[in-house]
């Protein structure tokens, strides 16, 4: 009998309890992932990068640090350790272990995380990318409302070997105005930090933790002038371009993994799924956001039947 | 070192107006909607998300100030010239104590202010709120642009605490403050802008100076931003050039609007000539 979790199609076991995510049904075998809490063991060497938050060492070891929260340190793909600060909220923590934390892992473990929200459209994988406050999460949720059901929120991990994305884990983020024009109740909801506006809400409903073949990336570009209108297709210079903006945690990737690993991933993700701009008008209400979806939804609905 | 050169003020007093000038000054050319070099500015969430590498979704408006120091550090580490940012935060302290606009990588600031009864109407169209509670937000030490609230912002939440302490803030700093009034901008715009660009030292002639004064008059925005719409306009605003004058506060406020302004921030008003002492 084990607690075990899953994530990305990881076997995690973790000390620390993470509601958000489903338990291990897979097969037995090894642990792919250990999450405990545990007083952090900072080497004396210098590290390569030193940014206000992050440090990373020259082995790929990396350290997320922020005061009042707390620190995290994750190694060779496999191991994290938490120590968290006073007072902090278990659920302060997890944002940063299901955010930063995971996208560390995923260099760490040769994948291409993707700053994107991914749902499942007709059995395959759409991803949605785009700049913190875009719009990723609230478009995933406007095509949820649509019965396509979430993959991934924020964070969309691909890997480069399979071509397959791998389902992270079954929570949105939203904030109370997307929740009430989606109709969706935000009694008993948690905010993702508090003082923040944005809500966690599950999202169980159909999720599976199957890989799956990703068969679009829609790139959100939010501005106040146009032109606006129907998806607009890349070519693939200019996808691989856009999509090597998009990865998440991008610049700790580039001395985790190598800037020329990164870009061969891309370039096999923008030659999988083709890439699209999204154009989306600055402060669009949110009465406009099921006819949005729905252009989405047909753009890859066209796309799956021309094959 | 390369650092920085702020084009500092509060909200609606010219800001746009001197950035764009400064545009077209340094390209020789001016797209509204696209500035190549002067379109800096220091509360930009994607820089900040790209340069620090973390979502600053994650964090807190708090933790997002603490870190905005180290942002412009990294950005002066890199710089191969003089840095131009538009900043309409006070200059003021990160929670964490340390000045959010570090000193030391300060080239010089120049502050732009203009009649806080002119910025009380022009705000007001601005944020299409009613003049009475962007008197009151005026005088707000607690004022912030664009905080967590109901949604996410492109740029980062700016703390602007009252206009008085705004320009104070800035006149106040430890760094070289070239002082510009809106209305002299206005009045003498070849001699007052020529002067921002001997501070900033570019290198420009007489006739540079007014081919981009030429270039940035007024009807001349507002006829570009009719054609081909202006980015920086808020979704709600009917426009962003909407006069471009000084003194049209007065066939706009009431007495009592007036009167509250005048109390609110009625020494630096005084200080800056915008009343009379006394």
């Amino acid at each position: 009998m084990n607690h075990d979790l899953i994530l990305c199609g990881w076997r995690v076991r973790s000390t620390l309890p993470l509601p958000e995510l489903l338990p291990w049904t897979g097969e037995d075998r090894p642990v792919d992932i250990e999450i405990d809490v545990a007083n952090i063991p900072v080497p004396t060497v210098a590290p390569t990068l030193v940014l206000p938050h992050s440090r990373l060492w020259d082995n790929g070891d990396f350290l997320l640090e922020l005061d009042g929260v707390g620190r995290f340190w994750v190694t060779q793909g496999r191991q994290v350790l938490v120590e968290p600060a006073t007072d902090c909220p278990a659920a302060g923590l997890r944002a940063f272990i299901l955010g930063s934390v995971l996208g560390v892992l995923c260099h760490q473990r040769g994948l291409l995380p993707i700053h994107a929200s991914a749902v499942r459209i007709d059995e395959v994988a759409v991803l949605i990318a785009g700049i913190s406050g875009a719009g990723k999460s609230t478009l995933a949720a406007a095509l949820g409302a649509r019965g396509h059901a979430l993959l991934s929120d924020d964070v969309a991990a691909i890997d480069p070997k399979s071509g397959q994305l791998l389902p992270a884990y079954p929570q949105r983020k939203l904030t109370p105005d997307v929740l009430n024009a989606l109709q969706m109740p935000h009694e008993g909801l948690l905010t993702h930090r508090v003082g923040q506006v944005k809500y966690r809400v599950p999202a169980f409903a159909d999720f599976s933790t199957a890989p799956i073949a990703p068969a679009a990336v829609f790139v959100l570009n939010v501005s106040p002038i146009g032109p606006f209108g129907a998806p607009q297709r890349l070519s693939s210079a200019k996808a691989m371009a856009l999509l090597d903006r998009m990865i998440y945690r991008r610049a700790v990737g580039h001395h985790i993994q190598s800037k020329l690993a990164l870009f061969s991933s891309v370039a096999k993700l923008s030659h999988l799924a083709p890439v699209y701009t999204l154009p989306r008008r600055k402060g669009a209400p949110l009465s406009e956001l099921d006819d949005f979806a729905a252009q989405v939804e047909s753009c890859v609905r066209t796309l799956k039947s021309h094959g | 070192m390369n650092g920085f050169y702020w084009i500092a003020s509060y909200p609606k007093s010219g800001n746009t107006w001197l950035r764009l000038f400064l545009e077209a000054l340094l390209a020789g050319s001016l797209d509204i909607n696209r500035l190549k070099k002067a379109g800096g500015h220091a509360a930009i969430r994607a820089e900040f998300d790209r340069l620090l590498d973390i979502p600053s979704s994650d964090l807190t408006d708090d933790e997002i100030t603490n870190a905005r120091p180290s942002l412009y550090q990294i950005e002066a580490n890199t710089a191969t010239q003089p840095l131009l940012r538009k900043a309409h935060d006070a200059w003021h302290l990160t929670p964490a104590g340390k000045p959010l606009f570090p000193p030391e990588l300060t080239l010089g600031a120049v502050y732009l202010v203009r009649d806080p009864r002119d910025v009380a109407v022009s705000f007001a169209h601005h944020l299409t709120q009613d003049i009475d509670r962007i008197i009151t937000r005026m005088n707000d030490p607690a004022a912030v642009m664009e905080p967590a609230k109901l949604r996410m912002q492109s740029h980062l939440p700016q703390r602007l605490l009252t206009w008085q302490q705004h320009v104070q803030s800035w006149l106040n700093a430890p760094i070289p403050v070239l002082l510009v009034k809106y209305e002299d901008l206005l009045a003498e715009p070849v001699n007052r802008f020529g002067e921002i660009a001997d501070f900033l030292k570019l290198a420009a002639t007489p006739e540079q100076i007014a081919a981009a004064v030429q270039a940035v008059k007024f009807d001349r925005l507002r006829d570009l931003e009719a054609s081909n719409g202006f980015a920086e306009k808020p979704p709600d605003a009917s426009r962003f050039f909407r006069r471009g004058i000084a003194g049209g506060w007065q066939d706009t406020l009431s007495t009592a609007q007036i009167e509250r302004i005048e109390a609110h921030h009625a020494d630096m008003m005084r200080r800056l000539g915008y009343v009379s002492l006394g």
